[in-house]
């Protein structure tokens, strides 16, 4: 008797803590998609459950429905922007993080450890660092509102990431098999790209996506380096709804929950491979 | 012998664009940003070398002092609560239960949503008249409605916000590590008769306390540099009660268009920075 009353605490207990979880967690979400879902005229009810569900406010961020169309306010162009840019960002960063984080990993010459130390370092370092320099030597490279200056400075942010966490990836690849294939008389690059990548294939998928998702959700770079509207991404469009004198709270909470699915849906297909990442080498002990 | 100027060739020939690359747009500008300090230099205005005088105006600005203040409030509570945070949940998920895998999915979200949107949807979550915090103060509790972003509330509000979005960094990875403490050590410990919390003191914190650190440690310098979510909702404001390091860097440079003020700040943090991550890369050798 005692022991299934116990038993009774403990099961209840369990399901409140996971309540307490799971509201702490979707409170402010829940606010997002009940927002962007619901009608405009409704949002100014104070209502905290939707009565009715309207998916004109996502229709209007991309210009359907007339009444909603006024110059600027659509997210189309900036969205856009957004994939373009970050599938650069991430092509370019991966290509050259399998390259650099390979040799990291594998090959022996003076000054790895450096490079090495230092990959970590960029890694960790914030960039507000080095915001105002990039924007000053970028103006005097006339890079200042074009692609390829945001490419280049997003990569900063990127780049130390895929090279770091490549290096690990390809490090636990087994080596016998590397040397397997120099005795048959692969060069290098065949070795890296018949032999290792394959293996490492999961690794680099999960790499490049959330470097992909870095290069998506920062902030910095567009909002110092990006001042023309047709160049914009997602995150200084939402920011311009923010910073209307009578924000357009339905279009807001729409664009931001179309500007939070590519990275929440990619975040989730990869999250095993990235969770172990930094704290990788104190985990394993 | 020539097999080994071969290697280090090729090594060389993999890594130099990664590297390449980066000294352009991260190790050039960091050794840019030392030079610039110590100059007097208006954006637009040639720059006049004035030694240490950046340096000076800094340290005897109230308003860096302030900021410096406020940053390491907000820094040192934020990282604390998303410790203690982070790890009740991470012991309460690895407990056994029906659903438990829904509620770490759950969880887990906000790790990958970006910060601008995390910060535009507390600045909704926080209006005043419309926003749902204050919609539950006044329909649920019957309570009057807060300035969640007004003077008083404003830090508290941000620490939220970054400890909303930082739990996840924390659970996951002390769920990680959780599971490398071996089963048997409990069971033998129960067996000799120690309860719960000595159990916790003396099997799990040993367990894991190197990752601890190193979490803590990277939560403080990434804290301690992000700019977005204090950006997004308060712009540093009201006044400069959010006027955290990376604000006032922003401020100085783009809204004042002072580079030789803006630079000695921010080449006053990389102490700081430099400091953690040396022992990060202790904790992680160990």
């Amino acid at each position: 008797m005692k022991k299934s009353s116990s038993r009774l605490i403990n099961f209840f207990l369990i399901y409140f803590l996971a309540a307490v979880v799971v509201i702490w967690t979707v409170l402010p979400l829940y606010w997002m998609i009940t927002t962007a879902i619901r009608p405009e005229k409704e949002i100014y009810e104070g209502l905290i459950i939707p009565r009715e569900i309207s998916f004109n406010s996502l229709l209007a961020i991309f210009g359907f429905g007339e009444e909603y169309i006024t110059v600027g306010s659509t997210i189309t162009n900036y969205l856009i922007n957004s994939v373009y840019l970050s599938t650069v960002v991430m092509i370019l960063a991966t290509l050259l993080g399998i390259l650099g984080g390979y040799s990291l990993a594998r090959m022996r010459f003076p000054g790895k450890d450096v490079l090495s130390s230092a990959s970590l370092f960029a890694y960790i370092f914030p960039t507000v660092v080095v915001m105002v320099p990039i924007f000053f030597i970028f103006s005097s490279w006339s890079l200042v509102n074009t692609q390829q200056g945001l490419v280049l400075a997003l990569l900063s942010v990127a780049l130390p990431y895929t090279l770091w966490m490549l290096r690990g990836f390809f490090q636990t690849i087994p080596i016998d098999l590397e040397e397997a294939a120099f005795l048959d008389g692969c060069s290098r690059l065949q070795t890296l790209l018949r032999v290792v990548f394959p293996l490492a294939v999961p690794g680099v998928v999960a790499t490049s996506t959330y470097a992909f998702i870095l290069a998506w959700s920062n902030v910095l770079f567009p909002l110092i380096l990006v001042s023309r509207t047709d160049l914009q991404v997602l995150s200084i469009g939402i920011l311009n709804y923010m910073k209307a004198d009578f924000v357009p709270w339905d279009r807001l909470m729409a664009a931001s929950l179309v500007a939070s699915l590519p990275p929440t849906l990619l975040f989730f297909a990869v999250q095993k491979y990235i969770v172990a990442g930094l704290t990788a080498g104190a985990v394993k002990r | 012998m020539r097999q080994k100027i071969r290697e280090a060739l090729e090594g060389y020939a993999f890594s130099t664009p990664a590297f390449l690359l980066l000294f352009l747009v991260l190790f050039f500008p960091f050794l840019y940003v030392i030079y610039i300090s110590f100059f007097t230099k208006i954006f637009g205005y040639e720059a006049i070398f004035s030694g240490l005088k950046n340096y000076l105006e800094i340290i005897g600005d109230p308003i860096f002092r302030y900021s410096l203040n406020i940053t390491s409030v907000y820094t040192i509570s934020s990282v604390l609560l998303k410790l203690v945070i982070g790890l009740g949940f991470a012991l309460f998920l690895s407990q056994e239960f029906k659903g438990r895998s829904i509620v770490r999915a759950i969880a887990v979200i906000p790790w990958g949503l970006p910060l601008f949107v995390v910060a535009s949807v507390f600045f909704w979550f926080f209006d005043y008249n419309l926003g749902l915090a204050n919609l539950l103060l006044k329909q649920i509790l019957n309570l009057k409605p807060v300035f969640w972003l007004g003077p008083q509330l404003a830090v508290l509000s941000i620490v939220y916000v970054n400890v909303w979005k930082g739990i996840p960094f924390f659970m996951v990875n002390f769920l990680g590590v959780l599971q490398t403490v071996p089963r048997s050590l409990y069971e033998a410990a129960e067996i000799d008769g120690a309860n719960a919390w000595q159990r916790f003191a003396h099997i799990t914190i040993p367990g894991i306390r190197y990752v601890v650190l190193i979490v803590c440690l990277l939560s403080t310098i990434w804290t301690f540099g992000e700019f977005d979510t204090i950006f997004y909702l308060t712009r540093g404001g009201p006044g400069y009660i959010t006027h955290i390091i990376p604000i006032y860097i922003y401020f100085q440079a783009f809204s004042r268009f002072d580079i030789g003020m803006a630079a000695a700040v921010s080449v006053l943090t990389v102490p700081i920075f430099l400091t953690l991550i040396s022992v990060i890369l202790w904790a992680l050798r160990r």
